[in-house]
């Protein structure tokens, strides 16, 4: 009781102490995604970036059509600072996507595919002048036969989408994909959660197969005849042997006590020469510390006689 | 040469190449921090083979300008900074020491009552609710596994999974779970006795069926193929675990089953008690986050006992032969420590009822099961 005191006296000074020190800084950790590196690959770009919630890296290959893309940036999601949304939810990164070659006023469809991406991955659009700023782009959500999902977004050039609100030719769509953080985590919660039990369970039914395995064997070796004692063949005594030892006739059990009886009796031992060798020098010490406490018992040198007045 | 010049000679000696004028009030704080661990250790000796390495560390690291965390002026690692690194950093050294768990444990009573594998799975409740918990704080995925698995009370477990996603929480992590660990009687029996009957608290359990040698050999064998089959992300962990546990079993290298149950342990115990006490600087471990972490990983055990004891009530609906909800407490791993509680437990209720060798069952699995839960974060994260 007296340490959970302790542990709260020292929760107690260490909550004293941050509110003397600037110690707030350690809340940066909690950005753990990565900045993207971006590659070009014939029409498409390529953003490889470490999402929250991965120690690896991974791939989102931005195209579009009709139309060029013409750069793909990232963009912290704090840069965007507004309450509508959750910047949980954006686990990997917000993209600017600039596309030109289009004819004014024309319609372009922006895809981004990755497996990183799954069948309930939105594609959320940010415009700073829109009212909301925030809004889901109703991106079709396409699986691709190598296991990875295709977000396709349709944008018009000066429509809600395009964040420049220009007729002009070009888009740029600011956004990023997003997925419930909240739906993931207690998902995966559960999933694992019931894997344990799972991984635990045929671990158990495992061993269980095994033991009934091992009885089955073990009680086919101990129904086999016994051998006469001299065709027994010799056993290496230092060996473990998980082996039952054959059961003892009560007559050579008698024959055996009646040996070591008379062994000891020989030698004016009361108790076997084993045990003795084998006591530790705790159990000898104590054997002694017992002893001697008995022997107040049988000492009669404190009795004094009534009728003498000796002792 | 002037007066004034040797005084500013004085004074730049001072500044930059001692420590007092560089000592941060944060600093000694943490000194104060290291000196409850080591008390606890010495005096309470509360997980000494841990707490009190952990506590030097912590009290060597704090001073001002010493050399051993950093990096010297060639590039390489200072003293206690190379320990970290090729011990904790590149998690060998938590995987040597379940190798040597594995030499020390005799998996005999899980053998021999597999069921109790369940309750093992059960008690890990309280990592998956902690990692939700903390998530709340503001905490990120791997901040928040790295904090759940705390309440799997198995300290390896621990570092290896903050060493791998949360490097940063390392001490605050390690402290938690070493110092919750030898808290285990303490925190453990009020929720035994809220979660029991008198009744239940009696039940007998028949006495575990001898398993043989040729049983346990072959146990690590097929619970590797099992496991790491499942999760190959636990592979270091398991593979250490089972392979220590082969040697033992095997019976043919004493020498090598007694170097790593021992020696070995013994000299990596201090490499990890020097590492993880030195990551808690002041400047890094002083945060409102070891505060949460000390206050999450509290709860974490207190809801895995709860787990395991749920889960032995909802076993019992459906076992002819009763399991003694007691011993579900010790599927919190903190080997022996969790089965000795449910012991002391169940003797206050009837004297002549020994659950020691029926709580080690759980308290085994228990470990599988924090090891299972922390390859599960490990893959998640992949």
């Amino acid at each position: 009781m007296r340490t959970f005191v302790a542990v709260l006296l020292i929760l107690g000074l260490m909550s004293m102490t941050l509110s003397t020190t600037s110690a707030w800084a350690a809340d940066g950790d909690d950005a753990d995604v990565s900045r993207p590196d971006f590659s070009r690959e014939g029409g498409s770009i390529i953003a490889s970036l470490i999402p929250q919630g991965k120690n690896t890296k991974i791939d989102i290959r931005f195209t579009v059509s009709p139309g060029t893309l013409s750069s793909v940036e990232g963009m912290d999601v704090d840069e965007t600072a507004s309450d509508e949304i959750d910047k949980k939810d954006f686990r990997s990164a917000l993209f600017v996507i600039e596309v030109k070659g289009l004819s004014p006023g024309g319609e372009a469809k922006i895809s981004a595919a990755s497996n990183y991406f799954t069948s309930a991955t939105e594609y959320w659009v940010f415009r700073s002048a829109g009212s909301p700023e925030w809004s889901n782009s109703m991106a079709e959500n396409i699986a691709l036969p190598d296991g990875a999902n295709e977000l396709v977004v349709h944008v018009t050039d000066g429509g809600p989408m395009d964040s420049d609100g220009l007729v002009n030719g070009s888009i740029r769509m600011v956004g990023g994909p997003r997925d419930s953080f909240w739906g993931y985590a207690l998902g995966t919660l559960f999933i694992r959660f019931f894997g344990i039990f799972l991984m635990l369970l045929i671990l158990m039914v495992g061993l269980m197969l095994s033991s009934r395995i091992f009885s089955y064997f073990e009680g086919k070796k101990k129904n086999k005849p016994y051998l006469p004692l001299t065709e027994e063949p010799e056993k290496n005594l230092t060996e473990e042997s998980d082996e039952t030892p054959a059961p003892v006739s009560p007559e050579t059990a008698a024959a055996i006590g009646l040996a070591w009886h008379l062994h000891l009796k020989g030698q004016n031992r009361s108790s076997s020469p084993i045990m003795e060798t084998e006591a530790s020098e705790w159990i000898i010490h104590g054997r002694a510390l017992s002893l001697n406490s008995r022997q107040g018992i049988f000492d009669r040198s404190h009795c004094i006689s009534k009728e003498t007045g000796e002792k | 040469m002037s007066w004034a010049y040797v005084f500013e000679l004085i004074k730049n000696i001072l500044v930059t190449q001692t420590g007092i004028p560089n000592l941060t009030f944060g600093q000694v704080f943490m000194m104060l921090v290291a000196f409850f661990f080591l008390y606890l250790a010495v005096a309470k000796r509360y997980e000494p083979l841990l707490l009190l390495p952990i506590g030097f560390g912590i009290f060597l690291v704090n001073f001002p300008l010493v050399p051993l965390m950093g990096f010297t002026e060639h590039g390489a690692p200072e003293l206690i900074r190379a320990f970290y690194k090729y011990g904790v950093q590149w998690e060998i050294i938590p995987c040597v020491i379940f190798l040597g768990l594995g030499a020390m444990t005799d998996f005999g009573p899980l053998i021999a009552n597999p069921k109790t594998l369940i309750i093992g799975a059960g008690a890990q409740l309280g990592v998956f609710i902690t990692y939700i918990g903390v998530l709340f704080f503001g905490f990120s995925l791997k901040e928040a596994a790295s904090v759940g698995i705390i309440g799997g009370a198995d300290g390896p477990t621990t570092i290896y999974l903050t060493a791998k996603l949360a490097p940063h929480l390392l001490g605050a992590n390690a402290l938690a779970a070493y110092s919750y660990m030898a808290m285990v009687p303490l925190i453990q029996p009020p929720i035994m006795r809220l979660m029991t009957t008198p009744e239940q608290r009696k039940i007998r359990m028949r006495q575990l069926r001898v398993v043989s040698a040729r049983e346990k050999l072959l146990f690590p064998l097929i619970a590797s193929v099992l496991i790491i089959l499942i999760i190959p992300a636990v592979a270091p962990l398991m593979g250490m675990f089972m392979f220590g546990n082969f040697m033992r079993e095997s019976g043919v290298v004493k020498r090598l089953s007694d170097t790593a149950q021992h020696s070995l342990m013994n000299i990596v115990t201090i490499f990890l008690g020097l590492s993880v006490g030195a990551t808690m600087q002041a400047d890094v471990f002083l945060s409102w986050k070891p505060l949460l972490i000390f206050t999450f990983g509290l709860l974490d055990f207190v809801v895995c006992t709860f787990g395991g004891i749920l889960t032995v009530h909802i076993m019992n609906r459906f076992l002819k032969e009763k399991i003694n909800p007691l011993i579900g407490s010790a599927g919190v791993s903190a080997v022996p420590m969790s089965a000795r509680v449910s012991q002391v437990e169940g003797l206050k209720y009837d004297p002549d009822n020994w659950l020691l060798m029926h709580a080690m069952g759980p308290n085994l699995a228990g470990v599988i099961g924090s090891a299972a839960a922390a390859g599960m974060f490990i893959a998640m994260f992949k």
